[in-house]
């Protein structure tokens, strides 16, 4: 049975919109999903200074952290981070902070901190900057300098 | 250097008015030397400059203020004689402003014409003073020209009869009016299009959103932080700090300047140990 041109062009219409909506939902999820790399930084008061491993943050470091005179990074890490998913790091004194991606919107994303004794729910656009700090290490104070990208 | 034929023309006024820094200077010069049309510019400016010069100069002498001094002493020492003739030649305010409207054509009225043109007659300064006045219109009426000579208005007027003919009549009638009817596979693709268009125009509705997404999709991430000058383009921000039993907490806020700090710390350290915490806008959220 001969299939009627205009039912070809109409079945090609449909899978052509197909296709791009598929395009699209991948790149959507893609989007939702949030980039973060975070140094764990020893704060202290020997005096040492900034790590130069942390040189582009000395500025930053020293300003907001005038308490401390030295910065020494511990560990770095990056990860990526779905909605819903969790992602855990370990920090000096045997402790652990879990990264949590609770959503993302136009870009930013909110992001749960779960540090020793506590949390924080921070909204960070792609390219933030947030510090969490407190929890305590042999040698100093733990500072987290954490990066959504 | 590129540089917009106006800014140029704005220079060479500068130039020619003296007020120019070395780098304009030598920058005009260099036109001057290459271009034409800035030698144009810069010799009419020199031309209406000399003229305005020339006119005002020649007013001011008629003003007379050689003759005030004598004139003055003459009234002071009672010489009515003498202060007579000074007086017969005295610019009248009133009939100056006639004669500049005399001078634009824009006196209609028979009588004051007749007053201006005897008034004229009687004191030379103020005809000499309406001359330059006439010579100076005329010098700015040249230089307009001359710039005027440079615009196409024939070919403005055309492209404003097309516009208005364009807008005034409907588009399918131009285009109705003006194509040759289709025929063979133009004619069927034609017929197609007229019976698919809704699937047609779906089509390129999704064309369009695919040229968004695709580069979107392809194009990477940005790997950096949006920092420029140690200015954050947005700051992150807090939207809850929680604590457990026996901690404590305190933060601040970041804004364009400095990333927020959010500080959880154990209650039973040390006295000292918690001076360590930053100055926060809360404690114990």
């Amino acid at each position: 049975m001969a299939v009627p041109h205009r039912r070809v062009i109409d079945l090609l219409f449909v899978a052509l919109i197909a296709l791009v909506v598929a395009f699209a939902g991948t790149d959507a999820s893609a989007q939702d999903r949030a980039n973060l790399s975070v140094d764990v930084i020893i704060a202290g008061h020997d005096g040492a200074g900034v790590d130069p491993a942390l040189a582009a943050h000395s500025g930053r470091l020293e300003t907001q952290f005038s308490q401390f005179n030295s910065f020494r990074r511990a560990d770095s890490s990056s990860f990526q981070l779905a909605p819903g998913a969790t992602h855990q790091i370990s920090i000096p004194g045997g402790q652990t902070v879990r990264f949590s991606l609770v959503s993302s919107r136009s870009g930013r994303y909110r992001i749960t901190v779960q540090v020793p004794g506590g949390e924080t729910t921070v909204e960070s656009p792609a390219g933030g900057i947030f510090f969490v700090g407190g929890p305590r290490a042999p040698d100093g104070t733990i500072i987290l300098l954490v990066r959504t990208r | 250097m590129t540089m917009t034929t106006e800014t140029l023309h704005r220079l060479i006024e500068l130039y020619v008015d003296g007020a120019i820094d070395e780098r304009d200077r030598a920058i005009v010069e260099r036109a001057l030397e290459h271009d034409a049309e800035a030698r144009l510019v810069h010799e009419s400016l020199l031309e209406l400059g000399l003229a305005a010069r020339l006119s005002f100069d020649e007013a001011a002498e008629s003003r007379g203020f050689d003759g005030l001094f004598e004139r003055v002493m003459a009234q002071v020492d009672g010489a009515a004689a003498a202060a007579a003739p000074a007086a017969r030649q005295a610019r009248d305010a009133e009939l100056e402003l006639l004669a500049m409207q005399y001078a634009d054509g824009e006196l209609h009225d028979p009588r004051e014409r007749a007053r201006v043109e005897r008034y004229l007659d009687e004191v030379p300064a103020a005809r000499d003073g309406l001359d330059a006045i006439r010579e100076l219109g005329l010098a700015a009426r040249v230089t307009a020209e001359h710039h005027a000579d440079a615009v196409n208005f024939a070919l403005l007027q055309d492209r404003i009869m097309a516009a208005v003919s364009a807008e005034g009549r409907p588009a399918h009638v131009y285009d109705r009016g003006v194509k040759p009817a289709r025929t063979g596979f133009w004619a069927s693709l034609a017929a197609v299009f007229a019976e698919h268009r809704a699937a047609f125009t779906g089509v390129a509705a999704a064309a369009l959103v695919a040229a968004v997404v695709l580069p979107l999709s392809l194009g990477g991430r940005s790997s950096e932080p949006a920092v420029i000058n140690n200015y954050y383009l947005q700051a992150p921000s807090i939207e809850s700090v929680s604590y457990d039993p026996g901690y404590y907490s305190t933060f601040r806020p970041g804004n364009d300047m400095v990333a927020p700090v959010v500080w959880i710390e154990a209650e039973d350290l040390p006295a000292d140990a918690n001076d360590d915490a930053p100055n926060g806008d809360d404690r114990g959220i």
